[in-house]
C-alpha cells in the first residue's frame, strides 16, 4: 500500500525525515512542478526520500550507514545493511546544477565508503576505497561534495568490501531533476532491483551466494509486501528501475506498451525512444521507462524471470510432476504425521496451502495448515479477486483508476465493467 | 538284673542323651528372612509349604504388562530351579543332624556252646561305644551348625544371584522387544520411501541407480527387522525359562524400560555396605570359623587318637556270670595329631589368604559395576538432553522444510530413521544402565543395600 509519506511527497510537501537541522538552516519545499529548480518528487514504494538541509546554499543531506531490520514481506525479516534505517537506503533527490554536500557517518563493524554511480564528479569524490579516498571507518563521518553536472537516475553504493556490503543490501537511488523538465510526468516512481540468498530458517543474506540467489526484491520487499504503484487514469507515468544485483532483470508491464527514455548514461532523445513492453535492465544499470496511464485496471508489474516471481524454493527437491502418491501417502504419514503429498499436477497446491498465508503462529508461516521453517515465506503467495494470484518476488501491480483516495490509500481491486471479464465457456 | 536287660537299658540311656532332631522346615525361615531382608522380595518352598503358598501380595497380575519387580517375584515362586536349590536345605539339615548325634554304640552277642557234658551255651555280651565321639559330640554339633549356616547363605547368595539372571533377563527382553518395534518402523519408513521413488521412476522422474538406491536402503532395514526379531524371540524365551512361564503365552513387558533409578549412594558408603552384606562373604567366614574349630579341636585332643568304652558280660558254659567294663585306647606313638593340626594350620591360612582375595574381588566388582552404571547415567543425560531432542528438532524442522517445497521428502524420511536409529541408541544405553543396576545390587548383596548404604551415609553426616 502506498504510505502516506510518499503520497506526500508527491503532491509536493516535504515530509519530516531523519537528519539533523541545524539552527539557521532551512529545509527547502519541492513545490509543483515547472519553475526552475523545482521538481515532482518521486515515489518509492515501501521507502522515502532524504530529506536535507541547505546550508550555505549547498544541499546538505546526511547518509548513515548502518546495520538494520528489513521486512521483506509480513513473515520474513532480514538482518541487513543499509542506510538510515532502511536498505535500499532513502532515494536522494536533487536537482541539475545543485551542490550537494552529502555526510556519511559510517556505524558499521567495518569501513565502508559512498560510490556515487553514474555521476560526473571530481574524482576524488567518487567513493573508490583505496583508489579515490581512505576508507571510512566505523565511527567516522565524511563529507563528500560535489556539483550535479547532470541529469537522470543514478544510484548509490559502497565500494569497500563491495561484495559483503553489496549482498547485504547497501543500496540507494540518486535522483537528479532536470533544471527545467523536459515533459510532464505525473507519476514518477523509483525502484531498486535486487537478489539476496537467505537460506531457508535464517535472517541474515549469505554474502558467499554468487548464483544461487532465492530471493528477488523490489526496493527491499517480496511480493505480497510489495506496495502496488497507484496511478489516476490518464497520468503520464515515469518508473526508474536501478540494478545492482548480480543478474539483468527483464521487467515487464502488462497492459501497456512503454518507451524506454533513460540509462543511466543519461536521457534519450525522443527519436531513440524504443519500445516495449519489456525493459532488460542490466547489472550496475539504470532504466527509465514511460507511458500514459489510460487503460484502467490492475496491471501486473514484474520480473520475467519466472523463478524472479517465486520466494525461495528448493533446488534439490525432486521433481513431483506427474508424480501420483495416492496410497502411498497414507503410508508416510504414519511415519510423518501431516505430510502431504504434493505436485503431482504443478505447484498450484502449493500456492492453495498457503491460502492462509499471512496469519503468523510463532514459529514460521501457516500453510493452510502446514508450517514452514521460520523466517521464511511460501515460495507462492497472494490472493487476488479472482483466486490465487501464486507469486512472489519481483512482482507488483500497478493500478489504474479513474479516482484515487485523497489519503493516498489502496483503492481495492478494480472492478471490471461488465463483459470485460474472460467468461468460461465449457 | 538281667544283664541283657541292663546292658539294653544302658544303650538306650545313650540313645536318648545322644539324639538330635531336623529342624522345622529344614531352617528355611532363616533363609526366607535373609532374602527377604537382603532382596525384599518372598520365598516359598512349596515342598515344605504346599504349591499354593505365598502371601497375597506375592500374586502377579498377568493382565498388566510384568514389571522388573513383578519378574522377580514371580520367578522366585514359580521356578523349578529354586525349588531344587532349596533341597539344598533339606541335605544339608540331615547332615547338620547326623553329625549331631554320636556314632551308634555297638552290640555283640556271641553265643557258644560246649561238647563237654553239662555245659551251658556260653553267652557273651558286649556294648562298646566311642568315648572319644562323646567328648567331640558338643564341638560337632556346634561345627555341623556353622556348616548349615554356611549352606543356608549359600542359598541366599544363589537366590539373589537368580534375582540377578532374572532382572537381566527381562531388561534384555524389554530391550529386545523395542529394538524390534522400531526397526519396524524403521522399515516402514524405507518402504515408504521405495514405493514413493518407484512413483517418481514411473513418472519418468527418477534415475534407475537412484531407485537402487532406495531399494538398497529398504533392504537393509528389513534384513535389521529380521535380525531384532530373532533377538526379541530368543529373549522372550530365555525369561520364560527363568520364570517357568510358556514363552507363548499370553503375558506381556512394558513397552519401555524405566528411564533411570534413584540417584547412586557414594562410592565409599557403596562398597563398605558391600562388604558387610554380601553372603558370599559371610559364606567363607563360616568356613574360617569351622576350621578354626576343628583347628581347636584337633590340638585339645592330639594325644586322644581314639578311646572306646565297653560294657561287658559273659555266661560261662558251667552258669557263672562274668561283667565288666571295658577301655580301648589308641595310643600315640607315632601320630600325635601333628599332620592333621599342619594341614588345618594350612587349610587355615588359605582360607585366610582366601578371604582378602575374595574381599579384594568384591570390592573390585562393586566398584567396576557403580562406576559403569554411574557413566552410564550420565551416558543417559546426554541422550535425552542432546541426541533425542536433536534428532526429533532434524525432524521436525526438515517436515516444516519438505512442506514449504524447500527440502526432499527422502531426505525428510531418512532423518525420521535416524531418529529411530538415535531412540535405538538410547535403549541400548538403558539396557547397559539397568543391567549395571542389577549387577551392583548383587554386587552389594541384593537390593535393599543400595538404601542401607545412603541410610549410612546419611547417619555419618554426608
Amino acid at each position: 500500500m502506498i504510505g502516506r509519506r510518499n503520497f506526500l511527497l508527491g503532491a509536493g510537501l516535504l515530509a519530516t525525515a531523519a537528519g539533523t537541522v541545524h539552527p539557521g538552516a532551512t529545509a527547502r519545499a519541492a513545490g509543483a512542478p515547472g519553475g526552475p529548480g523545482r521538481y515532482r518528487p518521486v515515489i518509492t514504494p515501501n521507502g522515502r526520500s532524504l530529506a536535507y538541509r541547505m546550508v550555505d546554499g549547498v544541499k546538505e543531506f546526511h547518509l548513515v550507514a548502518e546495520p538494520v531490520e528489513r521486512e521483506f514481506a509480513p513473515g520474513m525479516t532480514v538482518k541487513c545493511w543499509g542506510y538510515n534505517g532502511s536498505t535500499p537506503g532513502p532515494t536522494i533527490e536533487a536537482v541539475e546544477g545543485d551542490r550537494v554536500r552529502i555526510l556519511v557517518t559510517n556505524r558499521l563493524p567495518e569501513h565502508t565508503t559512498v560510490h556515487w554511480h553514474g555521476l560526473l564528479l571530481p574524482n576524488g569524490m567518487d567513493g573508490v576505497g583505496g583508489l579515490n579516498q581512505p576508507h571510512i571507518q566505523p565511527g567516522e563521518t565524511w563529507a563528500y561534495e560535489f556539483e550535479l553536472r547532470q541529469h537522470g537516475t543514478h544510484m548509490y553504493h559502497p565500494h569497500a568490501d563491495e561484495v559483503v556490503q553489496l549482498a547485504v543490501g547497501m543500496m540507494g537511488l540518486f535522483i537528479i531533476h532536470p533544471r527545467k523538465p523536459e515533459r510532464r510526468i505525473d507519476r514518477d516512481f523509483a525502484i531498486m532491483l535486487h537478489e539476496w540468498a537467505v537460506h531457508p530458517g535464517t535472517y541474515r543474506p549469505d554474502p558467499a551466494v554468487m548464483t544461487d540467489f532465492n530471493m528477488f526484491t523490489f526496493n527491499s520487499r517480496v511480493f505480497p509486501g510489495i506496495d502496488p504503484l497507484l496511478v489516476k487514469r490518464g497520468e503520464r507515468v515515469r518508473i526508474r528501475l536501478g540494478n545492482l544485483s548480480m543478474n539483468a532483470h527483464p521487467i515487464h508491464l502488462h497492459g501497456y506498451q512503454f518507451h524506454t527514455t533513460a540509462t543511466d548514461g543519461g536521457p534519450l532523445r525522443e527519436s531513440a525512444w524504443w519500445p516495449e513492453t519489456t525493459v532488460q535492465v542490466p547489472v550496475g544499470s539504470t532504466r527509465d521507462i514511460e507511458f500514459v496511464a489510460d487503460a484502467p485496471g490492475d496491471w501486473a508489474f514484474h520480473c520475467h524471470k519466472s523463478h524472479h516471481t517465486m520466494n525461495a524454493m528448493g533446488h534439490d527437491i525432486p521433481n513431483t510432476l506427474g508424480v501420483s502418491q495416492r496410497g502411498v501417502e497414507e503410508k508416510i504419514r504414519e511415519v510423518l504425521p501431516g505430510y502431504m503429498g504434493m505436485g503431482e499436477t504443478g505447484m498450484a497446491e502449493h500456492a492453495e496451502h498457503s491460502a492462509a498465508a499471512g496469519k503468523h503462529a510463532g514459529h514460521g508461516m501457516h500453510h493452510g495448515g502446514l508450517r514452514g521453517p521460520r523466517n521464511t515465506l511460501p515460495m507462492m503467495m497472494g490472493e487476488g479477486p479472482f483466486g490465487l494470484i501464486e507469486m512472489g518476488g519481483m512482482f507488483t501491480v500497478v493500478k489504474v483508476r479513474d479516482e484515487l483516495p485523497a489519503d493516498g490509500s489502496d483503492p481495492g481491486w478494480y472492478r471490471h465493467p461488465p463483459g470485460s471479464i474472460a467468461r468460461k465457456v465449457s | 538284673m538281667n544283664p541283657v536287660f541292663r546292658m539294653s537299658l544302658a544303650a538306650a540311656c545313650l540313645v536318648v542323651t545322644g539324639c538330635s532332631t531336623l529342624q522345622p522346615g529344614h531352617g528355611f525361615d532363616a533363609v526366607r528372612e535373609q532374602v527377604r531382608r537382603a532382596g525384599d522380595v518372598e520365598i516359598v518352598w512349596h515342598a515344605m509349604e504346599g504349591s499354593d503358598a505365598g502371601s497375597p501380595g506375592s500374586k502377579v497380575d498377568f493382565d498388566k504388562p510384568l514389571t522388573r519387580f513383578d519378574a522377580v517375584r514371580f520367578g522366585l515362586l514359580n521356578s523349578p530351579r529354586m525349588q531344587a536349590l532349596f533341597e539344598a536345605l533339606g541335605i544339608a539339615d540331615a547332615e547338620r543332624a547326623a553329625a549331631s548325634v554320636p556314632g551308634n554304640p555297638g552290640l555283640s552277642i556271641l553265643a557258644r556252646d560246649s561238647d563237654a557234658p553239662g555245659t551251658r551255651t556260653n553267652l557273651e555280651i558286649e556294648f562298646a561305644t566311642s568315648l572319644l565321639d562323646l567328648l567331640l559330640l558338643p564341638s560337632r554339633r556346634a561345627m555341623a551348625r556353622t556348616d548349615f549356616e554356611r549352606v543356608q547363605l549359600e542359598v541366599t547368595d544363589a537366590v539373589l544371584a537368580y534375582t540377578g539372571e532374572i532382572q537381566q533377563a527381562w531388561t534384555a527382553y524389554v530391550a529386545a522387544r523395542e529394538h524390534r518395534q522400531l526397526a519396524d518402523a524403521s522399515h516402514h519408513a524405507g518402504t515408504a520411501a521405495r514405493e514413493l521413488a518407484q512413483r517418481f521412476e514411473a513418472a519418468g522422474n527418477l534415475s534407475l541407480l537412484e531407485l537402487a538406491r532406495h531399494r538398497s536402503a529398504e533392504a537393509a532395514t528389513a534384513l535389521q527387522l529380521a535380525d531384532t526379531r530373532i533377538a526379541e524371540y530368543t529373549a522372550r524365551s530365555e525369561l520364560a525359562l527363568l520364570l517357568g512361564l510358556d514363552a507363548a503365552g499370553d503375558w506381556q513387558v512394558p513397552e519401555t524400560l524405566p528411564e533411570q533409578g534413584p540417584a547412586l549412594p557414594d562410592l565409599a558408603a557403596t562398597v563398605a555396605t558391600g562388604l558387610s552384606r554380601r553372603p558370599d562373604l559371610a559364606v567363607h567366614r563360616k568356613r574360617i570359623e569351622n576350621t578354626a574349630a576343628a583347628l581347636r579341636i584337633a590340638r585339645r585332643y592330639r594325644w586322644l587318637g581314639g578311646a572306646d568304652f565297653m560294657l561287658n558280660g559273659e555266661r560261662e558254659p558251667d552258669g557263672s556270670d562274668l561283667r565288666g567294663f571295658g577301655l580301648a585306647l589308641e595310643l600315640p606313638v607315632f601320630d600325635q595329631g601333628q599332620p592333621e593340626i599342619a594341614r588345618l594350620q594350612s587349610l587355615q591360612r588359605r582360607q585366610s589368604a582366601e578371604a582378602e582375595a575374595i574381599r579384594a574381588m568384591a570390592r573390585k566388582q562393586i566398584a567396576v559395576a557403580w562406576h559403569t552404571a554411574r557413566t552410564l547415567e550420565d551416558k543417559l543425560a546426554t541422550h535425552r538432553q542432546l541426541a533425542l531432542p536433536a534428532a526429533a528438532d532434524t525432524v521436525r524442522e526438515a517436515q516444516l522444510h519438505q512442506n514449504y517445497m524447500l527440502e526432499s521428502i527422502f531426505h525428510v524420511l531418512a532423518a525420521r530413521r535416524e531418529q529411530y536409529a538415535a531412540r535405538a541408541g538410547y535403549v541400548d544405553t538403558l539396557h547397559d544402565y539397568w543391567v549395571a543396576r542389577s549387577q551392583l545390587e548383587l554386587a552389594i548383596g541384593g537390593r535393599t543395600g543400595m538404601t542401607a548404604a545412603r541410610d549410612a551415609r546419611g547417619a555419618n553426616g554426608s
